[in-house]
């Protein structure tokens, strides 16, 4: 008698290795694996301060664009099958199987998580060993820098699960949503104005009302190395990343179930 | 020993304002092939999807093996090949079935048997590891989706429009799939439109039409619900064929009959059941038409199909 469970080993080894074994999705990440080496080499060889050149490639680490892509590759089949949003059909059958939606979510997400650290951490490990070829001192690895890796894997992997197990356009104006709270909320909260005319006034306060109350849902990178000299900030920061972590996994398990599967076309 | 029950079944999407399923109560005995037939919107795909728990009822009650079926215990039971092929087309077809395979919990070491076998029913004679699910036909796809469904070794298949996009070959060995069904104990649902298929093989059927079962029963019982005869008589010198169509039309009205066609001869004559059959004739004798013969022509399906349709 097969038993419930929290992660189902098919899921993972069909997106963790039967995946990556498809081109689209292979050379992808071929290229997240050897890019920052490439741009260290390049960078090094060609300044003429090769230290702070260096300094400025590890910082490729702690940008949101490539965990997000390293999530969207893990967890969607977009890539496999040109669509944008992967298969969301295939739901229909899967669920017709032996596996509880919150196990869907949990394998989708622990897929997310070791793909993109997998992915990562052989990335810093070649971009060490090219920059230790090339003379460099000083490199960033460390405690905190293993950790921002690990949290931010783990934070992006939980969003785009979550945007993941909403229907298709939903998911996009939450992604839409969320992003615009944080980023448009950021810009407007700059040289905000009250001699500003009233209508512009009235769309700056709502769109600063939003980024107040959501601007923080969206994932950011989180820097170890930056919070770690800081008591309050840290606890506040890991509060937020804490909830926002369980939120989007919460509202992906609940989108699925109570999402009806409809299938036919009568 | 019902293997499926379903008690007062009703679907209503609010959204859309439409009642798809109401009221619906049927059973399925173990190891029977259970046809669901209708027009199209009339609520068979919604019973199917609220028997495999993809929606949720409105209202009424369904058990499986006497268990909900969003019970955890339920799902490897079952096996479903869906209407439109919604398969993970990236894969090829030996991944595909593996990933199926897997996901139903089957043993690892007797995959292989089980692709090769489950390849073998529907007859698919590719290299599986070569192809893949997106360069597939529509009939090869069936193919593919019918593999997918016994991959489970299941007690329960769930076919919807199993004949989809197939030739007369496929037809011939999903025919040969049910009957094998049956000899296993195999219990299916199989939801159609072809109705020729469902005719031969189902052991009963339900008819469904805006969201009701009009009629549940055998195929005998279905066949039973009307009845056609080809009547033939002596020509006759005293009554021209005004009369005769006159006699037949009045006769027909007062025994709940239909005139399909008529000649000065012959007619093929509807009636409701034998008894409004067998008055009719008698009266016909007695309106001296010498009736010398009376064909009983049980009636197609589709014919039933249609009937209902119009009578609605």
């Amino acid at each position: 008698m097969i038993q419930p469970t929290l992660l189902n080993r098919t899921l993972i080894r069909f997106n963790l290795i039967e995946k990556v074994r498809a081109w689209r999705v292979g050379i992808p990440i071929m290229l997240f694996m050897g890019l920052p080496c490439y741009m260290m080499l390049i960078s090094v060889i060609d300044s003429t301060e090769p230290e702070a050149a260096a300094k400025n490639v590890w910082n490729i680490f702690n940008n949101a664009s490539i965990y997000f892509l390293l999530a969207y590759l893990f967890i969607s089949d977009g890539l496999l099958t040109g669509r944008p949003t992967g298969e969301p059909e295939t739901l229909n059958l899967l669920f017709t199987r032996p596996i509880t939606r919150t196990c869907y979510v949990l394998s989708k997400f622990f897929c997310g998580f070791v793909g993109s650290t997998t992915v990562l951490s052989i990335s810093v490990a070649l971009t060490f060993g090219v920059a230790t070829a090339l003379g460099i001192v000083e490199n960033p690895i460390d405690s905190p820098f293993i950790l921002s890796i690990i949290f931010n894997c783990l934070s992006f992997s939980a969003f785009y699960v979550f945007l993941h197990s909403m229907p298709s356009l939903l998911g996009l104006v939450s992604y839409l949503f969320f992003s615009g709270c944080q980023t448009v909320g950021e810009i407007m909260s700059i040289g905000y104005s009250s001699s500003a005319p009233t209508f512009f006034k009235y769309v700056k306060d709502a769109i600063l009302f939003f980024n107040y109350w959501f601007g923080d849902v969206f994932p950011s990178c989180v820097d170890f190395s930056l919070i770690a000299s800081s008591y309050y900030a840290c606890t506040e920061l890991i509060v937020v990343y804490l909830s926002n972590l369980s939120l989007f996994l919460f509202l992906a398990i609940l989108s699925l179930s109570i999402r009806e599967f409809s299938y036919g076309s009568d | 020993m019902s293997i499926i029950t379903v008690d007062n079944l009703s679907k209503h999407f609010r959204r859309a304002k439409i009642k798809a399923v109401q009221d619906v109560s049927f059973c399925v005995e173990t190891g029977e092939i259970f046809g669901l037939i209708g027009p199209n919107g009339a609520g068979k795909t919604t019973i199917m999807a609220c028997l495999l728990a993809l929606i949720k009822p409105s209202s009424g009650q369904i058990k499986i093996d006497g268990k909900s079926p969003y019970d955890f215990d339920v799902k490897p039971l079952i096996g479903f090949l869906p209407e439109r092929p919604c398969y993970n087309r990236w894969m090829n077809i030996h991944q595909f079935l593996t990933y199926h395979h897997m996901l139903a919990g089957m043993p690892a070491k007797d995959r292989e048997k089980d692709i090769k076998e489950a390849l073998e029913a529907v007859e698919l004679e590719v290299d599986p590891k070569k192809r893949r699910v997106k360069e597939l036909s529509r009939g090869m796809l069936q193919r593919v989706g019918l593999a997918q469904a016994i991959i489970g070794k299941p007690k329960i298949v769930f076919l919807d429009e199993p004949t989809s996009g197939m030739d007369p070959l496929g037809f011939i060995m999903i025919r040969k799939m049910l009957l094998r069904f049956k000899e296993q104990g195999t219990t299916a649902i199989v939801n159609s439109h072809h109705l020729l298929e469902v005719e031969k093989v189902c052991d009963r059927i339900a008819f469904i039409r805006g969201g009701k079962i009009e009629h549940l029963g055998s195929m005998d019982s279905f066949a039973l619900q009307g009845q056609d005869v080809s009547l033939s008589w002596l020509p006759l010198a005293s009554k021209n064929s005004d009369e005769i169509d006159v006699l037949l039309g009045e006769l027909a009205l007062k025994h709940d009959c239909k005139i399909i066609e008529s000649t000065q001869e012959s007619a093929k004559v509807s009636s409701p059941d034998k008894e409004h059959l067998a008055q009719f004739i008698q009266e016909l004798i007695a309106n001296n038409l010498m009736v010398y013969e009376a064909k009983s022509e049980r009636r197609e399906l589709v014919d039933l199909f249609l009937n209902k349709g119009e009578n609605q």
